[in-house]
Parts: C-alpha cells; structure tokens; sequence
C-alpha cells in the first residue's frame, strides 16, 4: 500500500521531465556519455555504431565534430541533468527554452543517424537493469526512471529501495537468501541508466 | 483500501498466459485478490488422475505475508488436515516477499510427490502412513479416485 503510494507520488512529479520520446532518449544518451567520460568532457557520445559498424570510422568522426556545436551545447546540460536523476525530483524541471533545445537535438539525431538509434535502442538496457525487483516484479530500469532508488544487500541482493525496506521491516530477512537483516543490512547502489 | 498492486496484476497475467503445467489458477471475477486453483495429482503419486482444488488468498499485506491457501477437495495426505489447511514451511515462517503464487502452487504440487510424515499436520493419517505405509498409499488412491475424479467434491 504505502509501495503504491510511494510510486505514484514520483512519477507524478517526474512527468514533467518525459517532454516525449526522443526527448528522453535523448536524455537517457547524453547521461551515458557523461558517466562514462565524467560530466566534464563534453564531445563524446559514446555510439555502439561506431564500434560494431566498420565503415569509414573516419568519416563517421567528421561528421560528428560537425555536430559539434548541438551536441556540446547540449552536453553542457548534462552536469545538472545527471544530478537530476539522484536528487528529488521536485529540482529537475527544466526551463522551457531549455526542453525546446533537446526536442530539436533529437530530431536532428533521428534524421542523420537513424541506424545508430536502433542499435542504442537495444543496447539501451543492461542487462541488469532488465533484472525484476524480486519483491515488486517491476524492472530495475523503471524503478530507476520512476525516480527510485536500488540496493543491495549485504548478502548481495538486490531489490528496490522501497520493497527491501518493507521486507527487512517486516520479515527482518533477505527475500532472496533469507539471511537475517536490519535496516543497516542495505544501501544504495547507482546502476548508471545507459 | 487500495486498488490492487500492479505486482498481484503482474502475477495473473502471467499465470494466466503461462500457466504451469498441471497447475490452474483463475482469479475470482468479484475478488481479484482470490483465486480458483486446481492441482492435478503429480504422476507417480497416489494422487495421480485426480485433479485437487484448492482456494487461495493474497491478504493485504501480500507479498509482505502469505498468501492463505487451502484444499477444497478432500485429500489423504499427512500434511493436510480435515478442513484442506496445508503444513507447508513456506506458508507459515519460511514465507519470503520474494516467493510468488506461482511458486507456492509449485511446492504444493511437490507436497502431494513427497509426503512428509514426520511433520504433520493430520496426525492420524501421519501415524497410518508412518506405521504402513502401503495401505495408507492405498487409502490416498481410494480418496483421490472418490473426492478427486470426474465430478467428485
Ligand atoms: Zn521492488
Ligand atoms: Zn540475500
């Protein structure tokens, strides 16, 4: 009960955030780039197509640093964006000038390089983010884009936030393995969400 | 009281598009919360051909707590009482948030192989099957043939 509540009290103050598909896509990749690379360095968008695709790397290159100007523009966000994801979500709304910006970035994506989106697209998810909560059955990735957070237990398991609260608060056990737990038994862990 | 969780919706899906073989669970039109079970006799056991039913209900605390489970259909077995209650350890303090209803049928299914004597919950049919254990088989198949088979209760 309190799960349900909990829920849908984020997603309802993360709406905002979702301005449409591209948009969160768009969002999703520029926060891979930048945990790969550190919020600082600002070019890089980390493209599996240019790994598993072996065609002209060096043309593929130029193109990109033609882009330059959009993508670092962009990028530029991304410090605050990526903080975004860990802290409430009540701080993430962006100005609207700011979501007109990210609208166009991804059309602009979509037209150029519409292969690479696939491929993004199934490499999206890790597969531990594709994993269930064991308790709550929803996938980690939408537990993550909900606003909530993992954690691991000390016996490492991993569940939600909410549901291994509850379970430790109820069964004082590990759902998993059944060790004996307290409220100490588990903390956060940050799965970076591609 | 809340709507129901998206885990008891996610559940029932599943258990309706992949169902367990030998196993059926349909949730109740008027209580979402109650299912329908059967539970075919596992092979080889002398519960075989008959098909049980069984009741079960995911209370309000569920996944939190167990679900409550019980035979409909009279069984002779050591780990089920007169009124169709299952002694089942993960129904009482082995219960996990992380077991499921499919999960739960499963080990009952298993309860019906591999009846436990030594911790009973019907005592008498415990002491028959511990003392001869042949005719207490042969009882299980005379009430799975009366109770368990075409149309009986
Ligand atoms: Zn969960
Ligand atoms: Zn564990």
């Amino acid at each position: 009960m309190t799960q349900s509540d909990e829920s849908s009290l984020i997603s309802l103050t993360d709406e905002p955030l979702v301005v449409d598909l591209n948009a969160r896509r768009r969002r999703r990749r520029r926060i891979r780039s930048t945990t790969s690379n550190g919020s600082g360095d600002v070019i890089v968008i980390d493209s599996p197509a240019e790994v598993s695709n072996p065609v002209a790397p060096r043309r593929r290159r130029r193109q990109r640093r033609s882009n330059g100007d959009s993508v670092v523009d962009l990028t530029c966000n991304d410090s605050v964006e990526l903080v975004d994801l860990t802290t409430p979500a009540s701080l993430i709304r962006p100005p609207l000038n700011r979501t007109q910006k990210r609208t166009d970035a991804a059309g602009l994506i979509t037209t150029t390089s519409a292969p690479r989106q696939d491929l993004l697209s199934h490499e999206d998810t890790s597969p531990i983010l594709k994993l269930n909560c064991p308790v709550c059955l929803e996938p980690l990735h939408s537990v993550i884009r909900a606003g909530r957070k993992i954690c691991s237990t000390v016996c490492g398991h991993i569940f939600c936030r909410s549901c291994i609260k509850q379970a430790v608060r109820t069964c004082k056990k590990c759902p998993t393995c059944r060790k004996k737990l307290t409220e100490k038994g588990f903390h956060d862990i940050f799965l970076p969400i591609s | 009281m809340a709507g129901l969780p998206r885990r008891i919706t996610k559940e029932t899906q599943r258990l309706l598009s992949e169902p367990v073989q030998g196993i059926s669970a349909t949730p109740d039109e008027n209580n979402l919360r109650y299912f329908h079970v059967t539970i075919n006799g596992p092979k080889d056991s002398p519960f075989e051909g008959g098909v049980f039913k069984l009741e079960l209900f995911l209370p309000e605390e569920y996944p939190m707590a167990a679900p409550k489970v019980r035979f409909n259909t009279k069984i002779y077995h050591p780990n089920i009482d007169k009124i169709g209650r299952i002694c089942l350890d993960i129904l009482k303090d082995k219960w996990s948030p992380a077991l499921q209803v499919r999960t739960v049928l499963l080990s009952i299914q298993a309860l019906l192989s591999a009846p436990n004597p030594d911790d009973p919950l019907a005592n008498d049919v415990a002491d028959n099957w511990k003392r001869n254990e042949a005719a207490a088989i042969k009882t299980a198949r005379e009430w799975t043939q009366k109770y368990a088979m075409s149309g009986g209760q």
